[in-house]
């Protein structure tokens, strides 16, 4: 007897004797008559304490509970004992398929919003970073011109180097940005000069000159051709290089320019150029693409790159001198940080303001500093043409004809940049040897090295000397662009202020008022008499 | 009360029971008007709702009428401090008759 356990149809009573549904709380006395009306209900122990209940009652329980999500973790254990609950039920394969079915896709529901944010933003980055990049290419091939463009990058982005990716959307970046801080150094800069000297893609077009130069028989020119001089050296020796110019010519010519400036602006407007207005020359480095952006960025004239006959023009059609632009921001700061006591001053800043010379609109900005590669474009274009009329223009603008045969015949442009340096380390050795980099002896690295650089700051590189320097007349353009824009903006100063200075208020006379009442000087009376 | 904060004091539990009722709690709360008050304590408001976890998502139908008022008793009788919970005048304003109806949350075990 003792090894058998009871179970709960074995009860008469769980406590007092009694069978009590911890639910709903019924008794049910074993030893009273059943309600004969009523079928027996069945009892269920489901854990290991003394709480017994109907075993409908427990399942509606169960079942309320599970529906609750707060109720559900707790729906089958004991309240009591805490005992797990066990469930037999009938599950058929295809009931356990479909709800790890629909667990499943619950699931992933739930990681499809989640993908779905992600894509969203995702898409909306990437459409951004591809309109950047777009912008930046168009820029580009705008500024240097289709020629060298399509060496360098061509307009399928698959040839692209990697730099390309980061270059390009940080261009149009750099342009706006350049609006709004008159003192950062571009990023432009070494954009738009870096990238040549890095091996050209692989178009079509650099692709024949690499066969082109890798026939032994034209190879063999580069070492002397470079050993002559012929090839790299006195060739082109206009247009200055472009590093060589960021980093000597340009500086040089924006000081000279600004000088020219501040002289202009006191000659005309009577007072000096105020003095904050100079943003710190910060980007001398490489200073090609700076040269464009900057200058439209500090909106005073960085430019006149190009120069003096550039400036002459723009004075001469209004009869003013020469050089000189009309610097906002600087005025500005002036104006509105100190007043001047210069009366001239104040008149100027008086002028400034009425003609609104800064309250240009972020629009104005933004949309200004994007067009930049069509004005420098269209202005090169200008250029172009008028240098077939003009034999000194042509050459200032080191225009070369011939470049547009090169193609078929045997002059195919320079070497790309590896060739040379190859060469230049099979001339470096007496013997001739195609001996490696790294077999050279110190001496002969360090020679090598020294030449490359002077290569690199002379000539720059293959590709920028190669072409019809487009880069070099949009540039020159712009910064003619900028002259004549800021000689405008000054006469429009100009006109204001002289405009604020013959301002009188006009006379009228006492017609229509009553004599009597005014308090009149007897000369009044004698000459109306 | 017995000896706590409440010693002495007297109050009065009103249960109202919904034919969902054992699957579902009682609505419980403390009798207010009248006369009477309802207990000054952080999980008791003003109104007599109570917020008290076996009274909500943690009610089982186990727990019997007395075994509610247990509770609530060992509740005042654990209470260290009388003040009335921080929203008080918040939830009263706004409160629905039905205790039942208002979704607490339960943040601590007293």
């Amino acid at each position: 007897m003792s090894t058998q356990v009871p179970t709960v149809n074995d009860l008469r009573g769980a406590t007092l004797k009694v069978k009590l549904c911890y639910i709903c709380r019924e008794e049910e006395n074993a030893d009273s008559p059943q309600d004969p009306n009523t079928a027996p209900r069945a009892w269920t122990h489901p854990c290991s304490c003394t709480l017994i209940a109907h075993e409908q009652c427990l399942l509606k329980w169960i079942q309320s509970s599970q529906s609750n999500a707060s109720r559900a973790p707790n729906a089958l254990k004991c309240p009591q004992c805490g005992t797990q609950y066990e469930m037999e039920s009938d599950r058929p394969f295809v009931l356990k398929f479909l709800s790890v079915g629909n667990k499943v896709l619950q699931k992933c529901g739930r990681w499809f919003t989640v993908f779905g944010a992600a894509a969203a933003v995702g898409l909306v980055g990437t459409t951004v970073y591809v309109c950047l990049t777009g912008y930046g290419a168009w820029a580009l091939e705008k500024f240097l011109g289709k020629e060298l463009f399509d060496l360098i990058l061509t307009d399928d982005p698959t040839n692209w180097p990697w730099s390309a990716y980061i270059n390009l959307p940080l261009l149009p970046i750099s342009l706006i940005l350049s609006r709004f801080q008159t003192n950062s150094t571009s990023l432009v800069i070494p954009l738009l000069l870096f990238w040549p000297p890095t091996s050209p893609v692989t178009g079509e077009r650099s692709r024949r000159l690499q066969e082109y130069w890798s026939n032994p028989q034209n190879s063999s020119l580069i070492t002397s051709g470079f050993n002559s001089g012929g090839l790299l050296g006195t060739k082109h020796h206009w247009p200055p290089p472009p590093i060589l110019f960021g980093l000597v010519g340009l500086p040089f010519v924006r000081a000279m320019y600004q000088n020219c400036y501040a002289w202009a602006y006191s000659k005309l407007l009577g007072t000096h150029l105020p003095a904050p207005r100079r943003p710190p020359r910060g980007g001398l480095r490489f200073n090609e693409g700076p040269f464009v952006i900057r200058i439209r960025a500090n909106l005073d004239g960085v430019e006149g790159g190009n120069g003096d006959d550039g400036q002459g023009e723009g004075g001469g059609e209004d009869g003013q001198p020469p050089p000189v632009a009309a610097p906002g921001a600087a005025d500005q700061n002036a104006g509105v940080v100190e007043p001047n006591p210069d009366p001239n001053a104040a008149a100027v800043e008086a002028a400034e303001q009425l003609i609104e010379i800064n309250a240009s609109s972020l629009g104005r900005r933004i949309g200004g500093a994007l067009i930049i590669p069509v004005i420098a474009n269209s202005m090169g274009q200008l250029l172009l043409s008028l240098s077939k009329h003009s034999k000194v223009l042509r050459l200032l603008l080191g225009i070369r004809q011939h470049q547009k045969q090169a193609g078929s015949s045997g002059m195919f442009g320079l070497p790309p940049w590896e060739r040379v340096v190859s060469s230049w380390v099979r001339g470096g050795n007496k013997d001739g040897s195609d001996k490696p980099w790294a077999q050279l002896n110190m001496f002969q690295q360090a020679r090598l090295s020294v030449r490359l650089f002077m290569a690199l700051l002379t000539s720059s590189s293959t590709s920028w000397v190669d072409n019809d320097p487009v880069w070099w007349r949009n540039g020159v353009g712009f910064g003619l662009f900028v002259v004549v824009k800021d000689c405008i903006q000054l006469l429009h100063l100009w006109l204001a202020k002289r405009e604020l200075e013959t301002r009188r208020v006009k006379d009228r006379d006492f017609k229509g008022v009553d004599i009597r009442e005014l308090d009149l000087l007897p000369s009044f009376f004698q000459r109306a008499t | 009360m017995g000896e706590s904060l409440y010693e002495g004091e007297v109050y009065t539990l009103q249960f109202r029971f919904d034919p969902q009722y054992p699957i579902s709690s009682p609505a419980v709360q403390f009798v207010v008007g009248e006369g009477k008050e309802s207990p000054i304590h952080p999980h008791v408001y003003s109104n007599g709702h109570i917020c008290a976890s076996i009274l909500g998502n943690e009610w089982s139908p186990v727990l019997s009428v007395i075994a509610v008022c247990v509770t609530l008793q060992s509740m005042l009788a654990s209470c260290k401090k009388k003040e009335r919970p921080v929203d008080n005048d918040r939830y009263v304003k706004n409160a629905p008759e039905n205790p039942k109806k208002t979704v607490f949350h339960y943040d601590d075990d007293t």
